[in-house]
């Protein structure tokens, strides 16, 4: 064989090796689950939602029934989020949210237990900031045969074992997953304070854009989280939202940016602001202030302003994210600087979101949050036709 | 002389014999196709089982199944809830039959999607992904399914259309909420099997209640902890089984049968390889004259052999060719053929494409090339050996094997020996046992010509007694061209052989079957679900059957699968009382006692289940079997003949079986009626009475031995392909040999019809020379073929699928072996009679 020939030959080899190694990749590739990604389409529709209900006026809330589902309307969740540090000081963050979305209004009459209009979701996520580790998972589940599901008396919710349950005056918190799981005891130490006007949180000028929204925003919690068999007690606070709706955001909105501050005063701030496509802020933007003794006050659009100071680039979905705020309440003396404890919080579940512990910090007082950052992403899902 | 020239004078040798090449590729072509056939069919009914197996198996490691195929849905919901074991998928699965598929069943798998992505892939295969809208109405519609595109263009169906199908629970529409589709062909495949829905849809139509029929699990292998909370949290009569287990117990089903395929592939090889000697072996005896003067020029031995060599190489790789495609196309009305047996014999075949890999055609071509190599070497070399006067004479040939007769003789009773010898080993191993046949085959090969001496010898002396001329010089034209009528009539033997001994099998199988039929099915009436898909009777309708006019007793007979312990697979049945006047293997204590201890609880076993187990019986043998109550210990009270199922049966009494599976279904019953009251009568009363609550079959006793002995014998259709085949290789076989003995033999005729012979004559003698092929090869294959026979029925039979049969000697197959070998013998002497008929005498003496 001459030299040629044996070039020619390798070249040869060296192409089908190539191009096998291609075609099995692409293969490999095409067969990735695309489906979750299907399912949140299939939760995203906006159609029929004339069926369900709408959060068209203030309503008087009640419990335990609004603890537990409200199926005639298409969304809710259940969202909990806190601060915790070990004994040596060791700061974590976590998350615990569980979704409903109906895929269609009322009951199904049918004989299987199976059957239902309820898909459950969650996401649980724990920010380990020493060793700026952030784990974050996603479950689905249809609710029903006792899979998933939301009950008010007594109080629980719950998606395969990551679970609320009331205990005492309180809830367990369970979830694990991985090599990650969280156990926490959460007690109330404040009052249930209803957002917006008397608990309806108007999102847009159409009536019935709207969500009825409760929180607790000061949960003493305890407990113990594990991380790669390592056990750690910890303490500290959890916030609690509580919202249902059909219709939120409204054509033209692209995102949100939802913060909840824990003050080591006492004091709980939240804001949320809707982004509108043009790069405004909605009219419809709002928050809360509470007062040490429980007392809460309203902040309109105008009430605060937030200034982001720096933005942070997601290495994974190149997604590019706002990173540390100024947020100002000059009605009540406050400029706060917000920065995450670890800038890489980002879900990147069914949905692409970030989400995650920050630390507050101001010349006269400090404390820490979780702010929530959606529609970032620039092929995103941003509300509209 | 340089190679080129012999390469020249191969090709104008070709050219001038244009039929005898085509009866060589002919003979090489039909060799290598039967093998492909048989293969082809072998390996589509294997990769189909496989393929229905992972269709519903999926990436799972482990299953948590539930001898009823009802597992409780809340043990689902505490494996996920409370053992946080996420990586689970709930499954409801049956058999459902679509109208418009003329009745062919698929199966339907409920799934929950939010669960299932891990485990198949249907659903997340990017093209075959189903949009939201088609997700939302399969969760929240009822009676939505998805179908394979294939399947939907295969009866005309498009998303959105209304589907009848046909249940356990009678009939049903269904509405095509969407596609599936796969660019992955095995995927796709499967697919066309299946119908997909929501588990709950699926747990509507098939009247599942609150049960699902199993768990899909992902598990780690290492974590045994896991595991063993698993099996605590287990339901009763539930068990935890890894899938390998369990689609190997399926596979296992089809194994015996695919043993029985394998051996007709390897007759298909024995015979293909003879036709192939037979065919290659002529071609080169016909050119002994042209060697010879090749070689008298002065051409060297080498060089005529590898001359001959590559001529036959360059045959046998183009009849290969033509017998590979060949092949393929007989394969493939083979493969109707067996997928239908399959789906009688054990489940539903969804799958009826056929595979073949590139293996396996290889392994055919190269066994065409090897055996015409090897057919064409022996007289190449012999050829080649021999000097140049001598090869001019043909008498010489003949010469040598009058003198190495004895040592064909002692050969081929060497072989024989070593068959019989092999076959008496006592081992399972089919291999063993088909290695043994084949021996003896290809020994009584080896004996032929020193049969056609003894044979012919005595038709001479019969021929003697009649005056005409003709017919003496046919038979001693037999004896005086030995050398070519051996190998013909030896073939010819093997493929006839075939037949006789397949159709005594069968014949012997038959007697047997129906013999133990009648034995067994002693009711009037039996009655049963009209719907095979499910079983909807229950203890109810036995209450009201008893009340009938006209009807002594009623017996339910209950029925299950074996999933799990040591006799998964196996038949669990249960009889009210044992009615069948059963033959017996072995038996405890006396025959009169049976009755009483069955009653109490001990149990019978089937042949083939103690072949398989390897259970012999004999006082205080034990079976073990997973009962809803845990593993229990039953006391075997005998071994009966049966034909059931290779798989192994367990016969227990009603009581004993109700409290340890607690099973309210009823499989069927039997119905014995009063004296002189009307079988027929009764049953379509009964039909009338309960056709508002169940769906019932009614068959007399008559009716269920015809339906049975129906399934019998479309089980052996593939046998008849087989049959066609060797009649197809008999004749091939025939036409090569009389044809070359006439063209061959023109001058001698040429001659002979210069002194005077008519044409009515020669015509005569040559339909007597190969008529006498043909009676001597159907003579033979008799006693060949009963042997074959034997070592099938009590040897690969017993050793494959543990029963006994009875051997019964099928006179008819004897006939039909002589008049298939002198019928085919004389048709395929017709043409080249006429053909030299036609011919001047002139030009028949021209050849020197």
């Amino acid at each position: 064989m001459g030299k040629k020939t044996v070039l020619s030959l390798t070249i040869t080899g060296l192409f089908i090796g190539l191009v096998s190694l291609a075609v099995w990749f692409w293969r490999g590739w095409s067969a990735q689950p695309m489906y979750h990604a299907d399912v949140i389409d299939a939760l995203s529709t906006k159609e029929n939602i004339d069926d369900f209900e709408r959060a068209l006026k203030p309503k008087a809330f009640g419990f335990p029934e609004d603890w537990g589902p409200h199926p005639n309307f298409q969304t809710e969740w259940w969202y909990y989020t806190g601060n915790l540090d070990d004994e040596r000081g060791r700061h974590f963050g976590y998350q615990l949210t569980f979704f409903r979305r109906a895929l269609k209004k009322g009951q199904p009459q049918r004989t299987s237990q199976w059957s239902t209009h309820q898909v459950y979701f969650a996401h649980f996520a724990v920010t380990d900031v020493e060793k700026r580790q952030f784990n974050s998972f996603e479950r689905f589940s249809r609710g029903a045969v006792g899979l998933a599901g939301a009950e008010a008396s007594p109080y629980r919710v719950w998606l395969d074992n990551w679970r609320v349950g009331k205990k005492g005056e309180g809830v367990i918190l369970e979830a694990a997953e991985g090599p990650v799981s969280l156990k926490l005891h959460l007690k109330p130490l404040k009052p249930v304070v209803y957002q917006g006007d008397r608990g309806l949180s108007q999102k847009g000028s159409e009536p019935g854009n709207a969500s009825y929204y409760y929180s607790q925003t000061r949960l003493h919690s305890e407990g113990v989280i594990v991380i790669d068999d390592t056990e750690f007690e910890v303490s500290g606070f959890s916030w609690l939202d509580r919202e249902w709706s059909t219709s939120v955001l409204q054509k033209g909105d692209s995102g949100w940016d939802w913060f909840s501050i824990q003050l080591e005063d006492n004091r709980e701030i939240m804001v949320f602001q809707i982004r509108s496509n043009d790069g405004s802020i909605s009219e419809y933007s709002a928050g809360i202030l509470v007062a040490a003794d429980g007392s809460s006050h309203y902040l309109a659009k105008d009430d605060f302003h937030l200034s982001t100071l720096d933005t942070w680039e997601s290495p994974k979905s190149k997604v590019s994210y706002p990173t540390e705020w100024l947020l100002e309440l000059p009605g009540h003396s406050l400029r706060l600087n917000i920065k995450p404890y670890i800038p890489n919080q980002e879900h990147r579940h069914s949905f692409l979101y970030w989400e995650g512990a920050v630390a507050v910090k101001s010349d006269t007082v400090t404390g820490f949050g979780y702010v929530e950052l959606t529609g970032y992403n620039n092929d995103d899902r941003s509300v509209g036709n | 002389m340089p190679y080129t020239s012999l390469l020249k004078i191969s090709v104008n040798h070709s050219k001038g014999h244009p039929l005898r090449k085509l009866l060589l590729l002919l003979g090489i072509a039909i060799g290598v196709a039967v093998v492909v056939a048989v293969d082809l069919a072998n390996e589509s009914i294997g990769r189909s089982f496989q393929l229905s197996t992972r269709s519903i198996t999926g990436r799972s490691t482990h299953q948590v199944i539930h001898s009823d195929n009802r597992l409780d849905q809340n043990f689902y919901t505490r494996l996920r809830t409370e053992l946080g074991i996420r990586r689970s998928a709930p499954v409801i699965t049956g058999y459902i039959r679509i109208d418009r598929l003329e009745g062919r069943t698929i199966r339907m798998l409920g799934i929950d999607p939010f669960a299932d992505a891990g485990f198949r892939n249907y659903l997340g295969q990017a093209s075959g992904t189903p949009n939201l809208e088609t997700l939302t109405s399969l969760l929240t519609a009822s009676n939505r399914v998805l179908i394979s595109k294939k399947l939907a263009a295969e009866i005309n169906i498009r998303t959105g259309d209304s589907l009848g199908i046909n249940t356990a629970f009678g009939e049903q529409k269904v509405i095509v909420a969407g596609l599936m589709e796969s660019d992955n062909s095995f995927t796709e495949q499967a697919l066309s099997g299946i119908m997909l829905t929501d588990i709950a849809t699926a747990q509507e139509i098939l009247k599942m209640g609150d049960h699902i029929s199993h768990v899909d699990l992902m598990l780690d292998v290492e974590s045994t902890d896991l595991m063993n909370r698993i099996k605590e949290t287990l339901p009763p009569g539930a068990q935890l089984v890894s899938s390998n287990a369990r689609s190997n117990a399926v596979r296992q089903m089809s194994r015996s049968f695919e043993l029985n395929l394998t051996a007709l592939s390897l007759l298909a090889l024995l015979v293909g390889m003879f036709l192939i000697y037979n065919t290659v072996t002529f071609s080169i005896v016909q050119r002994r004259i042209q060697l010879g003067t090749l070689r008298a020029l002065g051409v060297t031995r080498s060089e005529v052999f590898v001359m001959i060599l590559v001529e036959t190489l360059f045959w046998g790789i183009i009849g290969s060719t033509i017998g590979i495609l060949l092949g393929i196309v007989l394969g493939t009305g083979t493969v109707r053929l067996v997928s239908q047996t399959v789906s009688d014999l054990y489940f539903t075949l969804t799958v009826n494409q056929f595979h073949i890999s590139i293996g396996k055609l290889i392994k055919a071509f190269l066994m065409g090339i090897g055996a015409s190599l090897l057919s064409g070497a022996l007289p190449a070399l012999e050829a080649a050996n021999i000097e140049p006067v001598q090869t001019l004479r043909r008498s010489s040939l003949e010469r040598r094997l009058a003198v190495q007769m004895p040592v064909l003789g002692i050969v081929g009773s060497l072989f024989i020996i070593a068959g019989v010898v092999l076959l008496s080993v006592p081992t399972r191993s089919l291999r063993v046992s088909f290695g043994g046949l084949l021996l003896i085959v290809f020994g009584n090969a080896l004996l032929v010509p020193l049969l056609i001496r003894v044979v012919m010898k005595f038709i001479s002396a019969i021929v003697s007694l009649f005056k005409g001329v003709t017919c003496q010089m046919a038979s001693r034209n037999i004896i005086r061209s030995m050398s070519r009528t051996s190998v013909s009539i030896a073939s010819l033997m093997i493929a006839i052989s075939v037949i006789v001994g397949v159709g005594t099998m069968i014949g012997s199988f038959r007697i047997t079957v129906v013999q133990w039929l009648s034995n067994t099915i002693r009711a009037d009436l039996y009655i049963g679900s009209a719907n095979r898909l499910g079983r909807e009777l229950d203890g109810d309708l036995q209450v009201e059957l008893k009340k009938f006019e006209g009807v002594a007793k009623v017996i339910a007979i209950r029925s299950r699968q074996v999933k799990s312990g040591p006799y998964t697979g196996a038949t669990l049945i249960s009889l009210d009382e044992d009615t069948a006047e059963r033959k017996w293997i072995w038996y405890e204590g006396n025959k009169a006692g049976l009755k009483e201890k069955f009653d109490q609880g001990w149990v019978f076993i089937s042949e083939p289940m103690s072949w398989k187990y390897q259970i012999k019986g004999g006082p205080g043998t034990t079976i073990a079997l997973d009962t809803d109550l845990g593993r229990k210990e039953f006391r075997l009270a005998g071994i009966f003949r049966d034909f059931t199922s290779d798989q192994g049966a367990v016969m227990i009494a009603g009581p004993h079986y109700k409290r340890y599976w607690g099973d309210r279904y009823v499989f069927g019953m039997s119905v014995f009626l009063e004296k002189g009251v009307d079988p027929e009568r009764i049953g379509r009363d009964i039909e009338r009475r309960f056709q508002d609550r169940y769906q019932l079959m009614i068959r007399s006793n008559r009716g269920l031995r015809n339906a049975a002995i129906e399934v019998f014998d479309r089980t052996f259709t593939i046998t008849v392909a087989l049959q066609i085949l060797a009649g197809l290789v008999a004749f091939i076989g025939v036409l090569n040999t009389v044809m070359s003995l006439i063209l061959e033999r023109s001058r001698e005729i040429g001659v002979l019809r210069a002194n005077g012979m008519t044409v009515s004559q020669l015509g005569r003698m040559l339909m007597m020379e190969s008529g006498l092929i043909g009676l001597l090869a159907g003579l033979f294959s008799i006693p060949l073929g009963t042997i074959m026979a034997w070592i099938l029925v009590h040897i690969i039979n017993k050793r494959s699928f543990g029963w006994t049969l009875d051997f019964v000697l099928q006179p008819d197959s004897y006939l039909q072996a002589i008049l298939i070998a002198l019928v085919s013998a004389v048709l395929a002497g017709i043409y080249p009679m006429i053909s030299i008929s036609r011919k001047q005498v002139a030009a028949l003496l021209r050849t020197e």
